[in-house]
Formats: C-alpha cells, sequence, structure tokens
C-alpha cells in the first residue's frame, strides 16, 4: 500500500509490506515515481488511465507490477483519493499481489486444454450426468460412434436410454441402484442401436459421486465400442464351442509332451477329468510312444501314425492320431486329433479271420476234390475193370466169382469212402458248436472199456497222468472219438517186436489242455510224412488194413472244437500225439 | 500185340493190381506180373535187380500216385537214381484214377514218364503201349 502525489506521481509515503513486496527500500520508493515500477509495456495503458478523471474511489483492476529485481507481479488495484494536504494531491493504492492466483489459473487452463485434447483424441466417450441421470457432458466422440451430437444428449434427457438395445435394458435396470449406492466403478456390456452403424456392443465404465450424506449427485463414465472385440470373442467361443463338441478327441500338447490342452471327447476317450490329464505327457497315454513321431517335424505338416493309447484304467485300445506341429506367438505346439479303430482294427481282425476261414475252406474243398478225384473214382475204376472182365459166355468160369468177391469188396470200399466222407462234411459244416465241459478222464475210462478185447488181444499197458487237470471245452462225441481214434492207432501201429505200452498225460499250457498220447510203436518217419499223415486216406504202414481216416478224422474233429494236434514221432521208438483242447469256456 | 518179358505194378490197390494182372495175362502182354502195393518195396527190388540181375530190369512199370508211405512221385525221384542204361530201356507210365488236370501235367512233364493214364487198366491202353511205344 502506498500514497503517491497526483500532480508528480511520486511516491509519499509506502508501507512494509510494498518494501517487502517490490524488494524497494523506503528512501528508494520516495525517490520513485509509479511508473518507475511497471514494465515499459504498460506505461501508455498507465498513462490514459491517469490521463482520465477519475472517482473518489476507484477498483482499478489487475495489472502487472515489476520489482527491483525485475521480476512481474500479478496485481489488483484499488484506489482512493486522499484529502488534498498543503496543496497536494494525494491518493491511496492498495495492492493485492495476485500472481499466484494468476499461475494456478493459467495452469488449469493448460490441463483444461490438455483435458480437452485428450478428450478429442481418445476413442472412449467420456460422458457426466447428474443426479436425475441426465447427460451434462458428453464428449463429441458420440458423434462418430453413436451418430448422435452432443447437443442432442442434452436436449433429449431420455436418448441415452433409448439407445440401449431393448434386450440389454434389463442390465441397465439392474445394475443402476447398485452404481448408485456405492463409488465403486462399474463395467457393462451391452449393445447399442446407433444411429449409422446398427447394433454395437459397448463397454461402459461408470463411477457414481455421492455426497456426504451418500447422496447419490453425479455419474461419471466413458463408453468404448468393442464390437470387434465381441466378435473375435464370438468367434472364439465359436471354435472352442465346437473343439469341444467335436466327436473326434483332440489333444494340444507342448515340445516337452506335456498335455496343454484337450477337448472333452480326449476326456471321455482316455477316461480322465480334463484336470487330470492336463498334468500328464502324452507319454503317460501313448503305450507305444515314438519319439520322432511326436517331436517337432516340419510346421505345418500332418502326420498320420497309428499307435495304442492306454485308459485312465490302464486298457490299451489302437489309435489313429494325425499330428500337426505348429508355432503360435514364438512356441512350437503339436496338435493331435485321435480316433479309437479299435473297432476298425477289430473289423479288419475279423476280415482277416474271415480270409484264412475261406483259405482253410478252399483247401478243404481242394481236398475234396482230390479224394472225389482218387478215393471216389479208384472204386469205380476197379468196378469198371472187373465187370469188364467177367465172362458172360462161360458163366462157369472160375474167374467169376472170383470177380464178384472182389467187386462186393470195391462196393463196400465205395459206400464205405462215401459215409466217411459224409461224416466229415458234416463235422465241418457245423461251425458253431456248444462247447461242453466233458471230463477226459472219464473218456478215456470209456474208450478202454468199449475195445478192451483188443486192448487185452495186444497186451496193451496203460499208464495215465492227470494231475494238471482232465476237464476240456468240447463235444463230448467227439473228444470220445478223437482218444477212440488215436489207442486204435496206436494198436494198429504197435511193434510186433514189444508188447504195447500207452502212456497218457494232459498239461496245461496258455489256456489249453494237451492231451499227450505216447506210444512204442512203429512210429513214422516224420521228415517224409509230416504233411501227410493228418492227410484223408493216408496210410503209413505196409501190410496193416486201414482207411487212413483216423487221424484225419481226429484233426478234423479237434479243429471244430477249437483245438489242434501234433505229432511227434521216431522210426521204431514210437508215436506222441498231442492234441489240444480248450481248457475254459471262450467268454463270448 | 507185343509181348514184354516183366511187367511192374506199383498200387496200393489190391483189387486193382488184380484187375491190371488179369487184363494183362488175357491179353499175354507180358510173361511175368510182379504187383507191390508199397513202392517202397517195389524200390527195394529194382535195386536189388539192378544189382544182382540187371537184365531181369522190367520193361514196363505201371506206377500209382496217391499211395501211403512213399508216392508215386517219391518213387520216380529214386527211380531217377537207378542207372541210366537200365532205365531208358524201361517204359514208365502213370496210372492213377486222379481225374486232376495238375497231377496229370506234372506227371507228363516228368523225362521219366512215358505217358499218363487214368484208370483202370484196359485193353486200348495195352494197344496203345503196345504199338506207340514199342516202335521206340
Amino acid at each position: 500500500m502506498w500514497v503517491f502525489d497526483t500532480e508528480t506521481y511520486r511516491f509519499l509515503m509506502v508501507n512494509h509490506a510494498a518494501i517487502d513486496l517490490y524488494g524497494y527500500s523506503e528512501q528508494e520508493f520516495l525517490q520513485m515515481t509509479i511508473k518507475d515500477i511497471r514494465p515499459a509495456e504498460q506505461l501508455p495503458a498507465l498513462e490514459s488511465v491517469l490521463a482520465q478523471g477519475r472517482s473518489a474511489f476507484n477498483k482499478a483492476g489487475d495489472w502487472v507490477h515489476k520489482t527491483k529485481d525485475g521480476r512481474l507481479l500479478h496485481v489488483e488495484i484499488a484506489s482512493h483519493t486522499l484529502p488534498v494536504h498543503e496543496g497536494q494531491g494525494r491518493r491511496l493504492v492498495v495492492i493485492y499481489d495476485i500472481s499466484a492466483r494468476r499461475q494456478a489459473e493459467q495452469q488449469l487452463q493448460a490441463a483444461e486444454s490438455l483435458a480437452q485434447a485428450i478428450l478429442r483424441n481418445i476413442e472412449e466417450i467420456v460422458f457426466s450426468m447428474n443426479e436425475n441421470l441426465e447427460v451434462t457432458y458428453v464428449s463429441p466422440q458420440c458423434e462418430e460412434n453413436l451418430g448422435y451430437r452432443p447437443e442432442q444428449f442434452y436436449q433429449n434427457k431420455g436418448l441415452w436410454l433409448s439407445l440401449i438395445h431393448p434386450e440389454d435394458r434389463h442390465l441397465v435396470e439392474e445394475s443402476l441402484p447398485l452404481i448408485k449406492a456405492s463409488q465403486k466403478q462399474f463395467q457393462l456390456e451391452l449393445r447399442a442401436m446407433t444411429a449409422h452403424k446398427g447394433i454395437r456392443w459397448q463397454l461402459i465404465q461408470c463411477v457414481a459421486t455421492l455426497n456426504q450424506a451418500g447422496e447419490f449427485v453425479r455419474l461419471d463414465g466413458s463408453i468404448i465400442d468393442i464390437s470387434k472385440r465381441k466378435k473375435a470373442e464370438h468367434s472364439l467361443q465359436f471354435s472352442d464351442f465346437s473343439v469341444e463338441r467335436a466327436a473326434e478327441a483332440f489333444l494340444w500338447t507342448k515340445p516337452d509332451g506335456s498335455i496343454m490342452r484337450a477337448n472333452a471327447a480326449a476326456c471321455a476317450l482316455l477316461g480322465y477329468s480334463k484336470e487330470e490329464l492336463l498334468k500328464l505327457s502324452i507319454l503317460d497315454v501313448d503305450a507305444q510312444f515314438k519319439e520322432d513321431v511326436w517331436k517337432w517335424s516340419q510346421e505345418d505338416q500332418s502326420l498320420a501314425h497309428e499307435t495304442v493309447f492306454k485308459n485312465k484304467a490302464g486298457r490299451h485300445f489302437p489309435v489313429e492320431i494325425h499330428l500337426n506341429h505348429f508355432r503360435f506367438d514364438g512356441e512350437d505346439y503339436c496338435f493331435a486329433s485321435i480316433k479309437d479303430i479299435s473297432t476298425r482294427k477289430q473289423a479288419e481282425a475279423e476280415r482277416t479271420s474271415l480270409i484264412e476261414e475261406t483259405v482253410r475252406q478252399n483247401e478243404h474243398l481242394q481236398q475234396f476234390a482230390y479224394i472225389v478225384s482218387h478215393n471216389l473214382r479208384a472204386p469205380v475204376a476197379n468196378i469198371v475193370g472187373l465187370t469188364s472182365l467177367y465172362n458172360r459166355e462161360d458163366l462157369q468160369d472160375p474167374i467169376n466169382p472170383v470177380l464178384i468177391n472182389k467187386l462186393e469188396r470195391t462196393t463196400k470200399r465205395l459206400d464205405s469212402t462215401i459215409k466217411d466222407l459224409n461224416e466229415i462234411l458234416t463235422i465241418r459244416s457245423q461251425t458253431e458248436k456248444v462247447l461242453e465241459p466233458v471230463n477226459v478222464e472219464q473218456i478215456l475210462l470209456d474208450v478202454r472199456e468199449s475195445i478192451a478185447s483188443q486192448l487185452n488181444a495186444g497186451n496193451a499197458t496203460f499208464s495215465a497222468d492227470f494231475t494238471q487237470g482232465n476237464r476240456v471245452y468240447g463235444v463230448k462225441g467227439y473228444v470220445h472219438s478223437i482218444i477212440l481214434n488215436l489207442i486204435l492207432n496206436a494198436i494198429k501201429y504197435s511193434s510186433p517186436d514189444r508188447g504195447l505200452e500207452i502212456k497218457i498225460k494232459t498239461v496245461l499250457s496258455d489256456g489249453y489242455l494237451c492231451f499227450m498220447l505216447q506210444d512204442n510203436g512203429l512210429g513214422i518217419d516224420l521228415t517224409r510224412q509230416q504233411h501227410k499223415i493228418f492227410g484223408l486216406y493216408r496210410r503209413f504202414h505196409p501190410h496193416i488194413e486201414g482207411k487212413g481216416l483216423g487221424l484225419h478224422m481226429a484233426k478234423t474233429q479237434v479243429e471244430s472244437i477249437g483245438g489242434w494236434i501234433d505229432v511227434e514221432s521216431a522210426v521204431n521208438q514210437g508215436s506222441t500225439f498231442k492234441v489240444y483242447f480248450q481248457a475254459y469256456p471262450r467268454n463270448e | 500185340m507185343n509181348k514184354y518179358q516183366r511187367v511192374f505194378l506199383i498200387d496200393d490197390d489190391e483189387i486193382h493190381n488184380f484187375l491190371c494182372e488179369s487184363v494183362i495175362r488175357n491179353h499175354q502182354f507180358a510173361e511175368e506180373v510182379y504187383s507191390f502195393l508199397w513202392a517202397e518195396e517195389a524200390l527195394k527190388a529194382l535195386s536189388k535187380i539192378v544189382e544182382e540181375t540187371p537184365e531181369k530190369f522190367p520193361e514196363i512199370i505201371f506206377l500209382d500216385i496217391n499211395m501211403p508211405g512213399m508216392d508215386g512221385w517219391e518213387f520216380i525221384e529214386e527211380y531217377r537214381k537207378l542207372p541210366k542204361e537200365l532205365t531208358a530201356k524201361c517204359n514208365l507210365f502213370v496210372l492213377s484214377s486222379a481225374v486232376d488236370k495238375k497231377d496229370i501235367t506234372y506227371a507228363r512233364s516228368l523225362s521219366e514218364v512215358r505217358d499218363f493214364f487214368s484208370k483202370p487198366l484196359t485193353t486200348e491202353i495195352l494197344e496203345i503201349i503196345s504199338e506207340v511205344y514199342a516202335q521206340e
């Protein structure tokens, strides 16, 4: 505060505050005029003010003053006229330093324009609403994003609500009470019906302001168009959904083999829950893991191979895998599409078995053709020959009764051959047989009883060992016939030099009970006869009657009940026949 | 009809051997007919002849194929090992009840086999043999 001379503008008096503010001493002040504390550019304005006649009290407004060290001061000035003293006009000036206020104002302005710049450049719409949820501010982006200008929101208070998709309005209605009751930030995703771009997904973030009484006073927030993200999300969801719903099992693995993702079908296939599966490695499920197949090969190359998978319960099953190695975001992955091929494998096995069966049938047919060719034709040829020799002119020719005798034998042989063939064909044609438990020990006793006289005549001795089992699964009649034929065979080919010894033993092995019958008879040179021994109408020893049917019949019968027959033999030492019967019922 | 000294019959079918002997005798086809039910025995007899009385080597052999023990094919393999000067003068015929083309073709492909005839042995067969094969 100071007083100056209205004529000379010299300072007449200054107070301490002025001295402190401007930096001049009192003596210095009193040597100066009020023009000396102004920057040069302000002088014309001052002079024009001073030239005007002024009222007693004047609020001179804001001015810029200069301190002793050249600093500019923003000041507000009020002055009023003092009474004339000794002919001297005086005026009291009160100065308020407003530099700080000015600076704050300028900073605020700068901040404001920065905020505006930000608001103009961000994608989001920024808005404010009052306690009545009327839009008090909305940033210009609303035109770009929603197709309405800010003024339209200010004029039409209900516009914002009408833009919300009817199906999403309930979201707003449900959330508003919560938003208005707290000062927490809320997020809403809803669809807006824009004026120019149709329906667009928007993310709204807002926070309410409450007064001290806890009453809602305003709402501030932002709105951003998330349609693109929503679309991407949707397509991702669509892919995920498809993958989850797929009937094929899918696994994703990292280069170390660890499973990082699996779909529902993969879980079902392997019997694990998703959580369990994600803790496993491909090594845990691939029972025939081959490293070169799973390790990184060529990108975008599909590799198909078959392997065997192991489920949680430990069951193994064949699968076909298509592996795709790919690189995503700098990481290597392997995507595997897995198909259970048990059914196919089974079908393949069935096909193989069918082929084997067909081949077998074909062999039988060939053999049958051969039998027809040889065994049926041989007696017929004899009949033709014998009848041609018959002396019709002289019925008393002594050759005639001989021929008749031979004709009879030949026709009987023919008849018996046809009967045998019929029997064999009957056994073979019954492919599906119901197997029953059969006690081979009991059957052996029955057989021995039925041929007791022959055994006694040959002085045969028996030893039998059934410690490894006497129960087989088969057809009782067949088992009887097999054992009978083997014993008859042993009697037939017993050595004339020594008494017949028959040793019988059972051996349990791999689901089969092997019925072993060893004799000390003539034996067979198997190096030459192996392929013929079980053939039809094969005989191996001179001077011994036989149709060569017994062993073939045994073979046919045991094969028809799921077993097989084998032989070991040495000339003049004896033979050992091994008949393998099923030891357990087939579980089918 | 040409008359031969010695004929061997090798067939496990006794009745057929009887039949052959009767036909051969009726037509005075040969002086002596020897029947063998087993190829092994026939081979043994031939080996003995080779060693002791080669001049008695048969001129005609009728061989069956399907026999127990050594069959016709195996017999031919052993027969092949006998001295060539003897077997060259002998006519070996396969006489079988087989009607299987494969057997017939195979029999005719063997150099030791002169021809293949289907059973039964008839006068016609004997005539063919004496007319065709005796010329050689």
